[in-house]
């Protein structure tokens, strides 16, 4: 079984590799972190679970583009900064 | 470090506690309602208990000192309680009588008219428009009150063969879902996005802004040593997403877009299926502040329809019975290729017959 | 000379001005102000002004706030921040004036004053405030029993009618179930994981006032499976008082032909009624929906965006519909479930059954195809047979 920080640290590092290329939506993390971990030992409930945290913790924001997006906080190009 | 704790996830509050204590007390027991006259409906209980509600015109757009004026009305009349309908309607419920003309007159002075019930023309259910959205080809809150200016005897009266529900989008994303109404007042682009091609770089992320075409009609394109996107204008089908993600991208253009105007769709199951609104008027220019062109065109379709139509045909049922060839004679309005589908399955909606008037 | 030429022309007319209202805030809040001066510009123009932003939120949730930025912020610095807050309503929008009342000093305390009552999903929308202001606001609200409605990819805010509050049409008490799937789905509707949004819309009866047919996913509406109620008195004083003509303004209307009239009894045969309404709309006194009551589940509307408009259909006729609606959130359940795993990025319900076939989506969550969930059966040939015989 993978451990919800394990899991937290691999999505976490799996948004940031997205970062300025890709944004990313939950459906497509969550496919790519049970894949990465494995049926067995990582289950949607907990891919959940961690972006939960990794979100109330704020290490992670929700953006919306046309759908709901996982993203890194950062300013945005159209916030008049 | 762990964020501090706050309430989430506790949802609305319970209905219950909004709920007049008529309207609690025969919860599920209505037997039956009348329309007392426009604007005024009664209902009645098995318990005997009669409920009368007054419905008044409200602008979608409300400050909270109108919301406030609602409130004291409510508490004068009400006991305290309101409620709004599905078309940003207000209304106000009493089990007395006496109280509904008193409401009536306070609302005709705070400009509220009272009206919207059975056979009429209710409130236009709308969009945000130029107040408040970045997507839109035209403003809502500006072609509503135009529009129910011109049509407010048909709000306060129930003369008409049928309701007749109009709504505006201002663009075809449609977060008011026009498309099934008697008649619906879309905004519409017609050119794909301009591209700041200067600023593009540093406002958006490239990979996102391709990814965010629905038609895949975005690509990564170098203008002048500075990356950019170009669009294939033929795939663009004008939903303005691009400019969600990317404010380089603007869809707005002041010399093309405009209105669009469709008819004959309903929700309600009453006689005939819900159906789809169609295309009766494919552009009309956006002539703010009061859309001289569109007002008078809805204007001239309610009027043919209340002349034409039977009793309790809906303006899709009227169109159903006398056939589209004749509601374009009646109404007088031009037909064009663009009222002839190019889309999906557009072939279901060929003439395959010899069924034709002349 | 106003600094609002064109708009200042909405003032005038019988319907209620919107403008009117703005000026009348903006007496007190200098967003109003700047929010006309930037509305005139748009008038002006003829186009927009605003900004999409998409990463503005409280924290913890996805939905229920709106970005937006102006696109003059030196113009107008009071609007160049100007986001939205979704709340979510109380079933059928039904207020006591303390709740609404709090609303607005809420609103007065953090924003600009303006709000919609309300938005297309049904949502209280507060409407024009700063980042700044948006923990404080949602902290305030859930102290006080609010809470957000949705946005994004996840369970909008479910909207009802007023169902058993104040209709005698109501089949099955749509005001309940809306807050209790509101509830159920709290997590869904705050923390967006779907393909795309997701809508429900409860209608107490096939008149379908909240046009759920048109405008949600999934659309909950009433009906009955039994004989219309017949009160035989009170239809003889429709017909007496010349009220109704029996023959012209109803039996001729129904759509089934199940009626008839001899001048003095009306006769329904049942069993062909398609439960339209006509006739109990018209004499509401006289007819009533039937005492075996529930709702039929239709799936897939949407507005054009992307593969063009879509109206729900049937996938379950009839279902009771009575609290904890365990059946019903059972086949939700497997209908997210499957959702979930085929949906493409950006893609509704409807437009995924439509990719996928009805037949293989109703098969995939558990249902027997009905003749009920069509119009026609197919006209082409090309069937995917998934049985055939091999010679032994």
């Amino acid at each position: 079984m993978a451990s919800l920080e394990e899991i937290k640290d691999y999505l976490f590092h799996k948004v940031e590799s997205y970062a300025g290329k890709k944004q990313v939506k939950v459906p497509h993390l969550t496919q790519e972190v049970i894949e990465h971990f494995g049926e067995a030992a990582c289950s949607k409930k907990d891919v959940k679970e961690a972006l939960k945290e990794l979100i109330d913790e704020e290490k992670l924001v929700y953006g919306y583009f046309g759908g709901t997006t996982i993203e890194l906080p950062h300013v945005e190009g159209s916030a008049n900064a | 470090m762990a964020a501090p704790k706050r309430k989430t996830d506790i949802g609305p509050p319970h209905y219950e506690q909004m709920l007049h204590p008529m309207v609690k007390k025969n919860y599920g027991k209505w037997k039956y309602h009348e329309k007392v006259k426009p604007g005024v409906l009664m209902h009645v209980s098995e318990t005997g208990d009669k409920l009368y509600t007054i419905r008044a015109a409200s602008s979608r757009l409300v400050s909270i000192e109108k919301i406030r004026d609602y409130c004291n009305l409510a508490d004068k009349y009400c006991d305290g309680y309101l409620r709004f309908t599905s078309r940003n309607n207000v209304e106000f419920m009493t089990d007395k009588e006496a109280n509904i003309q008193p409401i009536i007159d306070e609302l005709a002075k705070m400009g509220q008219p009272v009206g919207g019930t059975g056979n009429s023309i209710s409130n236009i259910v709308h969009t945000q428009g130029w107040v408040h959205c970045h997507s839109s080809a035209t403003d809502a809150s500006g072609v509503v009150k135009a529009t129910m200016d011109e049509l407010i005897d048909y709000f306060t009266s129930m003369t008409l063969p049928a309701h007749l529900r109009i709504a505006v989008a201002c663009c075809l994303n449609m977060c008011g879902a026009v498309h099934c109404s008697d008649i619906a007042i879309l905004g519409i682009h017609r050119t794909p996005p301009t591209i700041d091609n200067d600023k593009l770089a540093n406002m958006c992320e490239i990979p996102s802004t391709v990814a965010s075409c629905p038609k895949a009609a975005i690509r990564p394109k170098v203008v002048a040593g500075k990356k950019t996107v170009e669009v294939v204008e033929d795939l663009c089908m004008y939903c303005g997403n691009c400019y969600t993600v990317c404010p380089a991208m603007p869809i707005a253009n002041p010399l093309n877009d405009g209105i669009s105007i469709w008819v004959g769709g309903k929700v309600s199951n009453s006689r005939t299926a819900p159906m789809f609104s169609k295309l009766a008027i494919p552009y009309l220019p956006n002539n703010p502040p009061r859309w001289p062109e569109v007002t008078s065109a809805v204007k001239n379709i309610v009027e043919t329809y209340a002349k034409d139509a039977k009793k309790y045909e809906r303006v899709g049922e009227w169109i159903g019975r006398i056939g589209w060839q004749k509601f374009f004679e009646k109404t007088g309005l031009e037909f064009t290729k663009y009222h002839i589908d190019d889309y999906t399955l557009a072939s279901s909606t060929y003439n395959s017959s010899t069924h034709v008037k002349f | 000379m106003s600094d609002t030429p064109m708009i200042d022309q909405l003032e005038t007319g019988p319907w209620p001005s919107f403008i009117k209202d703005i000026k009348r805030m903006a007496a007190k809040n200098a967003m109003c102000k700047d929010l006309l001066g930037l509305l005139e510009m748009s008038y002006k123009d003829k186009k927009t002004h605003w900004k999409h932003g998409g990463i503005v939120g409280v924290r913890g949730y996805g939905g229920g706030i709106i970005g937006r930025y102006s696109d003059s912020p030196e113009k107008f610095p009071n609007v160049s921040h100007f986001h939205t807050v979704r709340v979510n309503q109380p079933s059928a929008w039904f207020y006591n004036t303390g709740a609404l009342r709090y609303l607005c000093d809420l609103w007065e305390k953090h924003g600009s004053g303006l709000t919609n009552l309300h938005g297309s999903t049904g949502d209280f929308i507060m409407l024009g405030t700063t980042t700044d202001h948006l923990e404080d606001i949602f902290t305030d609200l859930s102290e006080h029993g609010w809470d957000l409605g949705g946005s994004g990819s996840d369970v909008r805010t479910p909207s009802c009618c007023n169902g058993m509050a104040r209709c005698e049409f109501a089949c099955y008490d749509t005001m309940n179930l809306c807050y209790d799937l509101t509830n159920e789905y709290q997590d869904e509707l705050h923390r967006p994981a779907f393909p795309y949004k997701f809508k429900f819309k409860m209608s107490g009866c096939p008149n379908d006032c909240v046009a759920s047919i048109a405008r949600s996913d999934c659309s909950i509406i009433g009906t009955w499976r039994d004989d219309i109620q017949q009160d035989n008195a009170a239809i003889t004083e429709y017909a007496k008082g010349g009220k109704v003509d029996i023959a012209n303004d109803v039996v001729a209307k129904c759509p089934t032909g199940c009626m008839s009239w001899d001048g003095s009894k009306l006769s329904i045969d049942n069993k062909n009624c398609n439960r339209c309404m006509h006739c109990i709309n018209v004499m509401p006194k006289a007819l009533r929906p039937g005492k075996d009551k529930g709702a039929m589940i239709l799936l897939g509307a949407k507005a054009p965006i992307v593969q063009g408009a879509l109206l729900s259909s049937v996938l379950v006729p009839f279902i009771k519909m009575e609290p904890p609606y365990e059946e019903f959130k059972d086949l939700i359940r497997r209908i997210w479930e499957f959702w979930d795993e085929h949906g493409e990025n950006r893609e509704r319900i409807g437009e995924m059954i439509v990719r996928i076939g009805k037949g293989n989506f109703v098969e995939e969550v558990g249902l027997e195809p009905t003749p009920a969930m069509i119009k026609e059966p197919r006209s082409n040939p090309y069937i995917f047979y998934e049985e055939y015989f091999d010679e032994e």
